[in-house]
């Protein structure tokens, strides 16, 4: 689960695509899922459509399926349930496919599983199917520092984009505390995976939490000497390390997730 | 009449350091990955992220706190995409709102208009949408009534009650920097509480609209999460507690509005 959302390099298309494209396919992406969904074919034709567009990108950059296992489990288990609460909650007057009986609930009749409200769960899936593609895509194929020369080309403020982008990197030795700090307490008889989800609730976080939180701040005082050091919130022009030009290529790509964006509205609407 | 809240020179000298906001966004981050309860109308998980967003504003001070949770929101977005199923506006919801709610009412005192200006739109917000507004017009039956209003109120009308009177404008930011543990306890447990009730309606609205929850599944929703959020409010006060305690003795340079 660890390396699933790390950047690997690679020399594929999507690698070497400009990130702003990457992030656009990003944004437009989230626009598409706040969108009202109906149970319509021309709203499941929409999201497919995006899908289709995140699948070719998923192969472009060459993106391991596999590495995803657990995201692609989790998700299984969401669209069942979607699908099934969906069945059976969906207030529609259209055919029914199953009938157990009658139970009212505030206007769905809990009894009867309709053909609208499965759909209208499969339409729901496919849309999440949708935003769960375009995260992965931008993190396994650009790099810290790229995506850090993104960031300060969008004129986001340079305090913040570092933050970001440093917290990012941060993010195993975080881990690797925790799992030192979880050993060192089983190494003193405290196992938290052998206690109760109550047990667990009540005291197993303390002890754990606090030491990694102590030897977080230590450790953030040393980082904070060390940025001050090299100038880090000092005013007057920076320097960039790595330039990334915008290339015809990088303006076709976005033309084309822009074209395909603008299709699967014209589908919808 | 309680006395005002008296915070020490140390506490109002510093701000904290953009390292540790840093550090502590990325733990953040890292315990979107942990689920600890999953939606009651299915479609994701609340993720450990949203404890820690909410005691970030205690121990980093507020805009500290704030910018961590930011932080942290966005990485538990690349990190843990089904605990975001909303992305950037998950960011929002599930990463920053618990640290804001919370800074609001154990700051109550210096950021009152804030704080009521968020009760208050927050009770009229949650009492409306999505089945008020935009209603029939969005393909929304009518709730259950007085039901619906009545289970709503269980969380929007105890932050406007504790908001608005001396309870949270002076009792509560006083009693969470107590030298008492048992009142600190109190005062915190409060702030947190309340901050969560508040985070919870524009929460979980969103999520209403966008599946097209029927009116059943709302009022399902509405009791699920009733013990539930007292319940996630004690515990992250009691993992709180002993990190506000050891950082107060640990010699750490102190941070303004950070409890400890």
């Amino acid at each position: 689960m660890q390396s699933a959302f790390q950047y690997v390099e690679r020399a594929t298309f999507m690698h070497r695509l400009h990130p702003v494209v990457k992030i656009v396919h990003l944004f437009a992406t989230l626009a598409l899922v706040l969108l009202p969904y109906r149970p319509t074919l021309r709203d499941l034709a929409s999201a497919a459509i995006w899908v289709a567009l995140g699948a070719c990108l998923w192969a472009l950059g060459r993106v391991g399926v596999r590495q995803f296992g657990f995201l692609i489990k989790f998700l299984t288990a969401i669209f069942v349930f979607l699908i099934v609460t969906q069945g059976l909650l969906y207030q529609s007057e259209g055919p029914v496919l199953i009938h157990i009986g009658h139970l009212e609930f505030w206007g769905s009749d809990l009894g009867t599983v309709t053909v609208e409200g499965l759909f209208f769960g499969a339409v729901l899936s496919v849309r999440i199917i949708a935003a769960a593609m375009a995260l992965p895509l931008l993190v396994t194929t650009t790099s810290a520092s790229q995506l850090m020369a993104t960031l300060r080309t969008l004129r986001l403020p340079p305090r913040l984009t570092f933050m970001f982008v440093s917290s990012l990197s941060f993010t195993h030795l975080v881990i690797q505390m925790w799992q030192n700090i979880l050993e060192a307490q089983k190494l003193r008889g405290f196992d938290i995976e052998a206690m109760s989800v109550w047990q667990r609730a009540r005291r197993a976080y303390v002890p754990v939490l606090t030491p990694l939180i102590l030897l977080l701040f230590r450790k953030g005082n040393d980082l904070q000497v060390a940025l001050e050091s090299k100038g880090f919130g000092s005013t007057g022009p920076k320097t960039e390390i790595e330039v990334l030009p915008f290339l015809p290529r990088d303006a076709a790509a976005a033309a084309v997730v822009l074209a395909v964006f603008a299709l699967t509205l014209w589908v919808k609407f | 009449m309680s006395e005002p809240v008296v915070r020490t020179v140390a506490q109002e000298a510093r701000r904290a350091p953009v390292a540790w906001i840093t550090l502590f966004g990325a733990l953040t981050g890292v315990m979107a990955l942990v689920p600890i309860f999953p939606y009651v109308g299915g479609g994701g998980y609340v993720p450990l992220l949203v404890p820690f967003s909410a005691i970030a504003p205690l121990l980093l001070g507020t805009a500290g706190g704030i910018g961590a949770a930011v932080i942290g929101g966005f990485i538990g977005m690349f990190l843990a995409p089904a605990a975001f199923p909303l992305g950037v506006v998950d960011v929002l919801l599930t990463g920053v709102l618990p640290a804001v709610c919370v800074a609001l009412f154990v700051n109550n005192d210096r950021y009152f208009a804030w704080a009521a200006a968020a009760v208050l739109a927050n009770g009229v917000f949650s009492f409306l949408f999505p089945f008020y507004v935009p209603g029939q017009a969005a393909g929304f039956a009518a709730p259950p009534e007085p039901l619906y209003s009545v289970l709503g109120a269980y969380y929007w009308l105890p932050p406007v009650i504790v908001a608005l009177s001396p309870i949270g404008r002076r009792l509560v930011p006083g009693w969470s920097r107590a030298a008492d543990r048992k009142v600190k306890y109190a005062g915190i447990y409060v702030a947190i509480l309340m901050g969560l009730f508040v985070w919870w309606n524009p929460w979980s609205r969103p999520y209403w609209y966008i599946l097209k929850y029927a009116p059943g599944l709302a009022v399902t929703t509405l009791i699920g999460y009733s013990w539930w959020v007292p319940a996630l409010a004690a515990v992250i006060t009691v993992i709180t507690l002993p990190i506000l305690e050891a950082l107060n003795r640990s010699g750490l340079p102190k941070v303004s509005e950070g409890l400890w």
